[in-house]
């Protein structure tokens, strides 16, 4: 590392190549392991010398880092795993490659749950398309059209109120009467709605129905 | 080295109490002040900006020096003086001024771009550490992890001990450059 002091371009004293002793000699000054007097030599030279102190600063650097691995390390250890560097990568790599089949596996079961709905949902769709089918069959007086049950109730208590309709207005007075269609209507209305409640589609298949015969009716009169 | 420089001692450390680790480290910051004031004095022109910077260096030993493996405690100081050093400078720099004038407190902050950056650099360190050779990678084993001395290191293996210091040294210099690129 280059100094940051600007002065510091000028030779100094002992600013000379460091010898593999020197260099040894800020390892185990680093990691404790030079005698007292020792210390106190390289202190001095430490000093002195600017090519020591940036020596010490790249091995200070490198052994502070090894050591962060080693606390990683160490955390592998408590799960019970050996304290050996490679192996640590090794256990990442199994992780990983756990993760890719977890995920390969999740995709491949989307894809089959993907596969089947696209193959059971067409049939009841198929299957309220031919109800409402059936309905538009009979409005045109087509007489061969498969019709369901929901339909055929559909259109009798269509047409069954549209006479008792016709027959309150003709009479034009205000009676418990109203209350009493409003009664019919409801208790109507529950019975299909308890008929309906396995199955929203066929429901609405017969108010749709039952719609399009009313207006059939009025259109008739008009 | 006295008895209580060993790195067993420091071996030993790791089940000490709250007080104990403080003690101790006040001890490492005692016995490394003279060479870190020497490491200093090649960085930073001023006795009142070395005074600063081991300030500082102390008060962070002491706030997260415990999570540091006792083997690196020592290179931790320098590499903390030296970090401190180089903040000092650029404190002075214009830019430094300005980003303080806007409310900085000028200690750097870890975000998770550093944090995924350290962690990136660990990864690749324990790479080229595989890539070491045998010998060398054994070396480091058994100094920076199972906290040898270099003698004991010697001793085990059988070989001189100039042969294990500079495995070492070569290692930690490999390292470095494999990082560098």
């Amino acid at each position: 590392m280059h100094s940051l002091n600007p002065n510091s371009n000028e030779p100094r004293w002992g600013d000379v190549d460091l010898t593999d002793d020197c260099k040894n000699q800020c390892l185990q000054y680093l990691l404790n392991e030079l005698e007292p007097d020792q210390i106190t030599l390289f202190e001095e030279k430490l000093c002195n010398s600017e090519r020591v102190a940036d020596e010490l600063q790249r091995q200070a650097e490198m052994i502070v880092k090894l050591s962060e691995v080693a606390a990683v390390s160490e955390a592998s250890a408590k799960d019970g795993t050996p304290i050996t560097v490679p192996h640590v990568h090794r256990r990442s790599q199994n992780f990983v490659v756990k993760a890719v089949w977890i995920a390969l596996a999740v995709c491949i079961g989307g894809l089959a749950f993907r596969t089947w709905w696209s193959t059971t949902k067409p049939s009841q769709e198929q299957e309220a398309a031919n109800d409402n089918l059936a309905g538009l069959l009979i409005e045109n007086d087509a007489t061969t059209a498969t019709v369901s049950e929901f339909t055929l109730i559909a259109r009798a208590w269509a047409a069954s109120q549209m006479e008792k309709d016709r027959s309150e207005l003709a009479d034009s007075t205000p009676t418990g009467t109203d209350v009493q269609f409003i009664n019919t209507l409801g208790d109507e209305l529950e019975w299909h709605q308890e008929e309906a409640e396995g199955n929203s589609e066929e429901a609405f298949s017969w108010m749709f129905t039952a719609a399009i015969e009313i207006h059939e009716v009025e259109t008739n009169d008009g | 080295m006295t008895p209580d420089q060993s790195p067993q001692n420091d071996r030993d450390s790791t089940a000490e109490t709250a007080d104990e680790g403080i003690a101790r480290r006040r001890m490492v910051f005692e016995e490394t002040e003279c060479g870190l004031r020497a490491f200093l004095s090649k960085r930073l022109p001023q006795d009142s900006d070395i005074d600063d910077c081991l300030q500082v260096v102390f008060v962070k030993l002491m706030e997260k020096g415990g999570s540091v493996t006792p083997a690196a405690l020592r290179s931790w100081l320098y590499r903390v003086a030296s970090n401190e050093s180089a903040r000092l400078w650029r404190s002075k720099a214009a830019l430094e001024k300005m980003y303080q004038k806007h409310g900085g407190t000028g200690i750097p902050i870890l975000d998770p771009t550093t944090v995924a950056m350290q962690a990136e650099a660990t990864e690749q360190l324990k790479i080229a550490l595989k890539e070491l050779p045998e010998s060398w990678q054994q070396i480091v084993s058994l100094r920076i992890y199972e906290n040898l001395t270099f003698q004991q290191i010697a001793d085990q293996l059988g070989i001189p001990l100039g042969t294990a210091l500079t495995r070492m040294r070569r290692a930690l210099e490999r390292l470095k450059n494999d990082l560098s690129q």
